[in-house]
């Protein structure tokens, strides 16, 4: 494979990927606690992730929402609001929101920051649970639980910052209704593509992306030996599902469509991208 | 430039402006009553009239003005839900298709211009019914035909090629397709749209034509030359006739039917090549490029991408075909197409995405394919 490769440590993404695979093998009711032992802890509601915490995790999640915000919050007014929380049981999510310290994007970002590292570091230290203990609550917020595959971003997004942001900023600039999709870096030495941001929409499991920025990367392997300015590529199956993929720089785009519409008009819109990008848009032999 | 009057309520129009934001060859004028909208057709003529029907009887009084004075212009109507009860009494007025709320742009392109592509309307005289009826199935057309001869009158329903319906001296289905088909000759009116309750006929119009032509000459040598029909007739011929698919040719090889492709193929516009490629060879089987396209090369390239895309599905998990590639590079747009009825072939179209647009590209590869390929 050719293109560009990334600096991500990719043993400790290999066994992320492991442990959230293993999470997305479980029964789609899974709800309840995959305990690794001494080493940590994940909540699940549906398979969902909604809570991880690591044994040798630096930071506390007090800390990551302080420094959400620039200037950081005061920490005074943070733990007060928890105590208020813990007296009168209401989430800390939504008193974070409600009381207008936090919107809800930055809270969900802050989780992810804190779900991503702790699964992160306990993939290292142990990569199959010790036992689940399954419950029937299902208390946590639909809004702030996560996709495994959105983690997954999240634990590449901490090693890769600067890609990241634009990516994301991109990916959701782009998709049109009716798509969803994921922003990935190519990964040389692994053979297999690092996802680095994911729409919230996105359905897909980790496997499945990963199988999907293969064939991105193959298919403009392939295209760019014609031509190297191939910048947008789609496929369409008869079932009408199309998966566009594009590339911006060091950075590849994949999104899955619903719809022939929405592959079209996302096609169109890249395509016209592409071409105000490059001056020389004239017909031309192919080299 | 195709000319559309789009008439609904509010300023500007949400179709006007959906259709000038995909910057094609619309020349589109925006009304919302009923008095402007026939100050604009008596001055000028258009392709088509797109009528919003939440107007109400501004609404239904324009199409009810289009069917009597203006019967050639496609007419499209735009719904507030997907109402049953809205589309029957839109197709009695002639509306070719309809455009449901919330409106996607991209749909509501195609059901334009494909509705405008597949429609036709007119009068023939004198003509040549069967060969008419094979040119309708191969255009893929939507239309009524009246058909007249020697006092008698029948209505044939075509859509999209295909005979839903025949009907003639209160006779409905086969026995009707063959009546009006054993006339051979008269006068055909055209009419825009194909509305018909319950499909009656199910047999490709090229079946029908061979059954009813060999009904005729048996008709004929019993002493009934003009092809008339009675129920006995019907149901003896019926009973004679063999299953109509074995009787037909096996579909043709690839030497024969490269012997139809025709020698030059038409560009439409923003197209900058078109080719029929052989996916396992990459060779070029009828091709047409404006200089300096090297379609050879194209065609080439496309079929290793296309083999690759067959590898990768043959080991991944998807269990369905693959219906097309679009690859957009610095230089132009190529949409690759495999033939679902032709395995080993592939339409390869390249075209100027500031010129055109996909929908356009599709709709042109379809069009080409249906009728060559």
């Amino acid at each position: 494979m050719t293109g560009e490769t990334t600096n991500i440590d990719a043993a400790g993404l290999s066994e992320a990927i492991e442990l959230l695979e293993h999470i997305e093998s479980l029964p789609s009711t899974a709800t309840g606690a995959l305990s690794f032992g001494d080493d940590g802890v994940i909540l699940l509601q549906n398979r969902r992730i909604c809570w991880a915490v690591a044994a040798s995790m630096p930071k506390r999640l007090t800390d990551i929402l302080c420094q959400q915000k620039n200037p950081p919050l005061p920490r005074a007014a943070m733990e007060a609001l928890f105590k208020q929380c813990k007296e009168s049981g209401l989430p800390i999510g939504e008193a974070l929101v409600s009381s207008g310290l936090l919107s809800e994007g930055e809270l969900r970002k802050a989780l992810a920051f804190h779900n991503g590292e702790a699964v992160s570091r306990i993939a290292r230290a142990r990569r199959r649970p010790t036992g689940f203990l399954p419950h029937s609550k299902t208390g946590y917020d639909a809004r702030f639980v996560f996709q495994a595959v959105e983690l997954l971003a999240q634990i590449a997004a901490a090693r890769e910052p600067l890609d990241t942001h634009g990516a994301t900023a991109t990916l959701l600039g782009t998709l049109v209704a009716g798509a969803t999709g994921f922003a990935f870096l190519r990964d040389g030495e692994r053979g297999r593509p690092t996802v680095l941001a994911v729409d919230q929409a996105c359905e897909l499991r980790v496997s499945e992306a990963l199988e999907i920025g293969c064939w991105s990367s193959r298919l403009f392997d392939v295209t760019s030996f014609f031509d190297p300015t191939t910048s947008v590529a789609s496929a369409t199956w008869c079932n009408n599902t199309s998966i566009v993929t594009w590339r911006d720089g060091r950075v590849s785009y994949a999104a899955v469509c619903s719809s022939r519409p929405a592959s079209t008009l996302l096609v169109s819109q890249l395509a016209k991208r592409a071409r105000a990008n490059d001056p020389a848009v004239h017909p031309q032999v192919r080299p | 430039m195709i000319k559309i009057l789009a008439v609904e309520p509010g300023q500007g129009g949400v179709l006007a402006q959906v259709l000038a934001a995909f910057h094609l060859d619309f020349d589109t004028i925006h009304t919302s009553n009923f008095e402007r909208s026939l100050e604009q057709l008596r001055e000028r003529a258009f392709e088509a009239v797109v009528v919003d029907v939440t107007l109400g009887d501004d609404a239904w009084k324009l199409l009810a003005w289009l069917q009597k004075e203006r019967p050639h212009v496609g007419r499209f109507a735009l719904l507030p839900e997907d109402s049953a009860e809205l589309r029957v009494r839109v197709a009695d007025l002639g509306v070719i298709d309809c455009m449901v709320e919330p409106f996607d742009a991209t749909d509501v392109l195609v059901q334009l211009t494909s509705g405008l592509a597949e429609t036709c309307f007119g009068f023939l005289h004198n003509i040549n019914l069967p060969a008419f009826l094979q040119l309708l199935e191969i255009e893929r057309k939507t239309c009524t035909l009246r058909a007249e001869s020697a006092g008698r009158s029948g209505r044939m329903f075509i859509s999209r090629g295909e005979m839903l319906d025949a009907r003639v001296d209160g006779v409905s289905g086969e026995a009707a397709a063959f009546a009006i088909i054993g006339w051979l000759s008269g006068n055909v009116h055209v009419e825009h749209g194909c509305f018909v309750a319950e499909r009656t006929l199910q047999k490709p119009i090229s079946h029908l034509l061979m059954s009813a032509l060999q009904y005729r000459d048996e008709a004929g040598l019993n002493g009934s030359a003009d092809g008339d029909i009675d129920e006995m007739s019907f149901r003896r011929l019926q009973e004679s006739l063999v299953p109509l698919k074995s009787e037909l040719p096996p579909v043709p090889r690839l030497p024969s039917f490269l012997a139809r492709l025709p020698k030059t193929m038409t560009l439409f516009h923003g197209s900058l090549g078109l080719a029929l490629v052989d996916a396992e060879t990459g060779l070029t089987l009828a091709a047409e490029a404006k200089p300096p396209i090297d379609m050879i090369q194209w065609a080439e390239s496309a079929a290793t991408v296309l083999r690759q895309e067959y590898a990768t599905l043959a080991t991944s998990s998807q269990d369905t075909d693959l219906m097309e590639l679009v690859v957009t590079t610095g230089s132009c747009c190529e949409l690759i197409k495999p033939l679902p009825k032709r395995p080993r072939c592939f339409a390869l179209l390249l075209f100027d995405p500031d010129e055109t647009n996909l929908v356009m590209a599709r709709i042109e590869v379809d069009r080409w394919v249906n009728e060559h390929a």
